[in-house]
């Protein structure tokens, strides 16, 4: 029965399906993409490390750690501590980090080494790998040796980066890797030397990271070892990573909630329909059960179809959608089907259209039987229990979902309850709505006005409903669009514009500012200036940090009574820091307590609040402090950030090293740089963070881009079309295609460091790319300008024409950009990509030969442009040109009627359809006459050359054999340079030669007699041009037009019949 | 002979707006099982109201309804709904077939609501009865209205109903095909013993029963035997 009742209502119901199919395929389609993009940035984020997770100690592992470790298998493993190393070539010393290493690390990522090649042969070759910097600094390189506690070992490379390098983190010293074989050689592992055991760990697919940081990590820290895992690094990146798996699943729920509108509107209507039909089944001894199942049933049944539609529709997106964007990804996504997403895509399906039907489907439970005899006006009264706990259980099942999806009870709940208050917002909304029109009813309305205004409050309405729908829809849509600002502004590296990317740490004081100076000269900036002073805690809150070591109940964090801090003073805060509890202390004089600030991890892992008296050992001396403000650090950010904080007055006179730090833009600098500082001062380590940097823009800009992809913002899909440079580009430099389209198109909103613009712009140019600036301007609105390409600006034909065209446009509003291509296609290529780029509404272009791709590129790209003066016959687009065979037909039969028999013409040697024309033309009136066509007496000149070319030819044609009587001048500007030869060879015009000139020059004046042309109505080409140019910008997609305008022929002195004179 | 339906001082009353409309007043009558009997009166007097109690669709303020040996006031609204559906049959004036289901689906509704299976050949044959031997998988919308009463007289005899409902069974067909109908129905009658309960106010098919009861304003004013029987 609910089978056949629901057979016939299939098409009624398409809505309902549509929103179950439309919401479940958002659902497991973003929910397959979140989780295949998780698995990719992830894999970047196991790059930094190295490997899934790592169990590091302090100490050689006890029994229990071990067991641990042998358990999972780890792939290597490394002690590494600090230690002297001496090079023997230059006698020098320097503090470095000794790695020991055993195994195949990194796993992930590339040890990058120089030459390449040691990173795989240092283990078996016996020798070390020391930090780039180090070997610059000393200028030491592979082949050199390296002397460690009592071995001497050759160094076989440099290290340019490595996994597992966070930075300035750890270690102030350079790396030294050694295979560890060598530790025990070296004899520099005392029993109590500081040193630190990493065991480095592959996880199989199926291991969860985050479970097992759970599991392990606490009875790891009971035995003084700690685990790290690649998620734990990802999120010490920021939260940007997290708030992305957020926003996805944000995204998720929000169309899954605008499918459950679209169901309950949907089923709503539905069952209104149907309320009668389901009185006459209750009349014919249907029991309420019976009626209501039918429907259920049917419901259910639709929902799961929908479920299993959805579900394919959205693991076939999966598929597609990478395909289809491929060019636009900034990076590849391996796709892969997890299970968990279809299963709960399947049972999504069902349970939400049930429960989302559940309300109006209830009113077939309340429907009287006696509906059969009469419409009762009122609506079947369903209880109120009944109401409030379908309420609740929808509220229960979005709560429940949105928990699930968001794993946050807290971002959950004030999720739904914001949407549900919306939702009563809405409701009450339109229920005064109605209320205000039943109220106001404006009687005096026409029929159709009031009629359609009736319809609001009439019985059976849908003003409700639809207001809940559209209202909501719109509500969850907008918090999507609002969402994604919030997290692109937290998905960015840092507020500031720059980032220190150099670090020079263990500057002495007397060094301090002469390191200042040798940075500033070469045009840096002092970023940083930092004192750094060395302690140890002594004892917190009285008691002595010997005691609390041996203290079994104490709960404070072993590394803090280890730890040598390395704290600064100063009398303000920085931007990564915020207090949140106490006060900020700026000063302290003499006799005054000192008020320190500590970090709140500090605060939490040493058991300390505001008020705690901490005593710290600095280097020696005893020093009482108390705590005066905890702060919250972002670690995040890319900055010196410390745990422990003194005000100033304090620290001034205690031993203290600097840290400075600077920003260079690219390698040619740092080395430069380095290279200065290392020779200046020998001792100061420098730290190169721009590896790093890379690394971690990168991760950022592909969250960018994912965020906006979701959001369907910025997306540039117009790029489309040319999105094989841009990737050419992104190939080139070796970033994402998002990360060139950001720089290209200067956005700002998207961090990229200067340097990597610089470079992408490099490279743009190189590879001659035009940002599509084309769809850009007509994106962005109009601006009012028209760009005008002309052969030569300098020509008065074209000087003309430009003025006419410039008057004409600003009737309308329209500046014009000259630009003049000197009949050169790759000039006027440039000059289309310039006045593109300044964004003008359109072109009038007198093309030049060459020029067809162009003009087919702009058609495609539907710019709107008229071309003047010139066409190409075989693309059809908007020209204004005059007909140029009639006119150079009309020139040369006057000189013909005035007697001229050998008659000589002066052309351009181009293509272009014009100038073919004006010779075709002049040829077609001789040969009409049944003159006898000479091919010497046709001079073509090119463009490049025509003085030159003209004066040959004017002396060929004019002193040779047969000298011509008359010369047809293709343009003015050959006739200006014809005009001038035959005056210097003393020749007469009319008597000794007729001219006839195509176009006019004001240089003709000058010329006794007049020179007769063909007078070109540059008045009416320019207007008509500028009409046309108008009304494409209106209308891009306008029927082309080709407007031929009839010039004349405007007879002067020079062509005077000569019959006379030849008598 | 035995009461299929005996109604005892019914009073109904409605809310309209704010006004409380007493329907019916008193109303007490029987009817014998397998006979004929009208009910008829002008527009408001009450007639479909009675019907509705009489048929358990709906409940009286006072009284008693005793259907088929049972007291509706002692039943609830499911087991009304079993006794209509196995005891009574109902003809409605717009036929109040599901436009959703085939006239042959429409038919055996009643019978599948019992959880009767293979109902089809039963369901068949009564269409064929009724003259629709052709019309089987025709939905409501392509029948006519006298082809869809016809249906609906199948539908009301499927579960070979001891009493039937005719609210206006000819109301809505003209005055050709209203005679098949009618003579159908008291063919049915005849056949099975069927009780025929009818509402109409047409006389003349009143004429035609055995008893006829004619109410004004929610009263009866005479329930007497017609002159033919």
């Amino acid at each position: 029965m609910a089978w056949r009742d629901g057979r016939a209502s299939v098409s009624r119901l398409l809505l309902f399906m549509a929103s179950i199919i439309l919401g479940i395929a958002a659902v497991v389609s973003i929910q397959l993409f979140s989780e295949n993009l998780k698995q990719n940035i992830q894999r970047q984020s196991k790059n930094l490390m190295g490997a899934d997770f790592i169990i590091d100690s302090r100490q050689l592992p006890n029994e229990r750690v071990q067991a641990i470790i042998d358990s999972l298998g780890a792939g290597a493993y490394e002690v590494n501590f600090s230690s002297m190393a001496a090079f023997p070539k230059s006698g020098a010393a320097k503090l470095v980090q000794v790695r020991g290493m055993e195994g195949n690390f990194p796993f992930y990522g590339r040890l990058e080494t120089e030459p390449v090649a040691a990173a795989d042969e240092y283990q078996a070759q016996g020798g070390a790998l020391v930090d780039a910097t180090l070997l610059l600094q000393y200028k030491l390189e592979a082949g050199d040796s390296i002397k460690l506690g009592i071995i001497t070992l050759p160094i076989v490379g440099a290290i340019n980066s490595m996994p597992g390098q966070s930075g300035f983190s750890s270690s102030v010293a350079p790396t030294v890797l050694i295979p560890f074989r060598f530790i025990a050689q070296t004899q520099l592992l005392q029993l109590g030397s500081r040193k630190e055991y990493q065991y480095f760990f592959r996880a199989s697919d199926d291991m969860n990271l985050d479970l097992l940081e759970e599991e392990l990590d606490p009875i790891l820290d009971a035995e003084d070892a700690d685990l790290d895992t690649h998620t734990t690094t990802s999120r010490q990146i920021g939260n940007s990573y997290e708030n992305l798996g957020k926003f996805l699943n944000l995204a998720a729920f929000i169309a899954l909630l605008l499918g459950c509108i679209g169901i309950a509107s949907s089923v709503h209507i539905y069952i209104k329909e149907k309320l009668k039909d389901v009185a006459v089944l209750k009349c014919l001894g249907a029991s309420r059960k019976q009626a209501f199942l039918i429907y259920l049933i049917q419901i259910a049944l639709m929902g799961l179809i929908g479920g299993i539609v959805g579900t394919a529709l959205g693991i076939g997106l999966q598929y597609a959608l990478p395909k289809l964007l491929q060019e636009f990804l900034p990076f590849e996504v391996e796709i892969s089907t997890a299970p968990q997403p279809i299963i709960m895509g399947l049972l999504l399906g069902v349970f939400m259209s049930v429960l989302f039907a559940l309300l109006p489907l209830l009113g077939t439970w309340y429907v009287s039987p006696l509906e059969v005899l009469r419409v009762s006006e009122k609506p079947a009264v369903q209880s109120r229990k009944t109401r409030l706990f379908t309420f609740g259980t929808i509220f229960l099942f979005v709560l429940l979902f949105s928990i699930w999806i968001f794993k946050d009870v807290v971002f959950a709940l004030a999720f739904v309850l914001g949407t549900f208050v919306t939702f009563a917002i809405l409701a009450g909304i339109s229920a005064l709505f109605i209320k205000a029109i039943r109220k106001y009813f404006p009687a005096s309305w026409g029929f159709t006005a009031r009629t359609s205004l009736l319809n609001l409050f009439r019985p059976n309405n849908q003003t409700m409903v639809l207001v809940l729908a559209i209202g909501l829809g719109t509500f969850l849509i907008s918090t999507l669009y609002f969402t994604k600002d919030i997290l692109l502004a937290k998905t960015s590296l840092d507020t500031g514009s720059k980032n220190a990317n150099i670090i020079l740490v263990d500057v002495q004081p007397d060094q301090r500012d002469a390191v200042a100076a040798s940075i500033t000269p070469s045009g840096l900036e002092v970023i940083d200036n930092l004192s750094i002073v060395t302690m140890r805690m002594h004892s917190i809150k009285g008691q002595l940090a010997n005691d609390i070591r041996k203290d079994t109940t104490s709960t404070v964090s072993e590394w803090v009574l280890n730890h040598e801090f390395r704290t600064t003073f100063r009398d303000s805060l920085i931007a990564s820091e915020t207090i949140i509890d106490g006060k900020w202390v700026e000063e302290v004089r003499p006799g005054e307590p000192v008020t320190i600030s500590i970090s709140e991890s500090l605060a939490e892992n040493a058991h300390v609040e505001v008020g705690d008296p901490i005593v710290f050992n600095v280097q020696g001396v005893l020093m009482e402090t108390i705590v005066g403000s905890i702060r919250k650090v972002d670690w995040a950010r890319l900055q010196l950030n410390f745990m422990v904080v003194f005000p100033e007055g304090v620290l001034e006179k205690a031993p203290q090293f600097h840290i400075l730090t600077t920003y260079v833009p690219d390698d040619t600098r740092s080395a430069a740089l380095q290279q200065d500082l290392v020779r200046k001062f020998p001792n100061v380590t420098v730290f190169d963070l721009r590896q790093i940097y890379t690394v971690i823009e990168d991760i950022l800009q592909k969250i960018s881009w994912v965020i906006n992809f979701m959001a369907f913002q910025d997306f540039d899909f117009v790029d489309m079309k040319k999105k094989t440079s841009l990737k050419d580009i992104a190939d080139k430099v070796g970033v994402s295609v998002a990360t060139v389209s950001y720089v290209l198109s200067d956005d700002k909103k998207h961090k990229v460091s200067t340097e990597m613009a610089e470079k992408i712009l490099k490279v743009a140019k190189e590879i001659d790319y035009n940002p599509n600036q084309i769809a850009k301007s007509l994106k962005s609105g109009k601006s009012y300008s028209i760009g005008l390409v002309v052969a030569d600006i300098s020509n008065p034909f074209f000087a003309n024409m430009a003025r006419i065209i410039e008057d004409e446009a600003s009737k309308y509003q329209y500046t014009l950009l000259f630009c003049s291509s000197d009949e050169n296609a790759a000039k006027s290529k440039k000059q289309l990509k310039f006045l593109m780029g300044r964004q003008v509404d359109g072109f009038i272009m007198v093309p030049t030969e060459g020029m067809e791709d162009q003009i087919e590129y702009m058609k495609d790209g539907n710019v709107p442009f008229v071309l003047l003066d010139r066409y190409f016959p075989n693309i059809s687009c908007n020209s204004v040109s005059i007909d140029n065979y009639a006119a150079a037909h009309k020139a040369v039969s006057r000189l013909i009627q005035t007697g001229n028999e050998k008659i000589g013409i002066v052309a351009y040697s181009n293509s272009l359809i014009h100038m073919r024309d004006r010779v075709r033309g002049s040829l077609a009136a001789l040969e009409e006459a049944n003159l006898p066509i000479n091919e010497k007496w046709v001079k073509e000149v090119s463009f490049s050359n025509t003085e030159e070319e003209v004066k040959n030819g004017i002396d060929e044609i004019l002193l040779g054999e047969k000298p011509v009587s008359s010369i047809f001048f293709a343009t003015c500007t050959l006739a200006i340079f014809g005009l001038k030869r035959i005056a210097h060879l003393g020749l007469k015009v009319p008597d000794d030669v007729a001219v006839v000139s195509f176009d006019q020059s004001v240089a003709f004046d000058f010329y006794y007699p007049p020179i007769s042309y063909i007078h070109q109505p540059l008045n009416e080409m320019g207007k008509q041009a500028v009409k046309l140019l108008m009304e494409l910008i209106e209308e891009p997609k306008k029927k082309e037009q080709k407007v031929f305008l009839n010039a004349d022929l405007v007879i002067k002195g020079s062509c005077q019949a000569k019959i006379a004179s030849e008598n | 002979m035995p009461k299929i339906l005996k109604i005892d001082k019914l009073e109904k009353t409605y809310d309209s707006g704010s006004k409380r409309l007493k329907v019916l007043h008193d109303i007490s009558f029987d009817v014998e099982e397998g006979a004929t009997f009208s009910i008829v009166g002008p527009s408001g007097s009450g007639k479909t109201t009675l019907l509705g109690l009489c048929a358990g669709l709906d409940q009286p303020d006072s009284g008693m309804v005793t259907l088929c040996g049972q007291n509706l006031n002692e039943l609830e609204e499911d087991q009304r709904a079993k006794l209509r559906n196995k005891e009574v049959g109902f003809i409605f004036q717009d036929f109040q077939l599901l436009p959703t289901l085939t006239a042959l689906e429409n038919v055996i509704v009643p019978l599948e609501l019992q959880g009767i299976k293979h109902a089809a050949k039963h369901g068949m044959e009564l269409l064929r009865k009724v003259g629709l031997g052709d019309r089987f998988h025709h939905y409501p919308s392509q029948l006519s209205g006298g082809e869809q009463q016809r249906v609906a007289l199948a539908r009301a005899f499927s579960t070979s109903p001891a009493i039937l409902f005719a609210d206006e069974p000819t109301g809505n067909l003209d005055e050709d095909t209203g005679e098949k109908v009618i003579q159908l129905l008291f063919d049915l009658n005849k056949e099975a013993g069927t009780t025929l309960v009818i509402i109409s106010h047409d006389l003349d098919l009143a004429n035609r029963t055995q008893q006829i009861l004619r109410l004004k304003g929610g009263r009866i004013i005479s329930n007497e035997a017609t002159l033919s029987h």
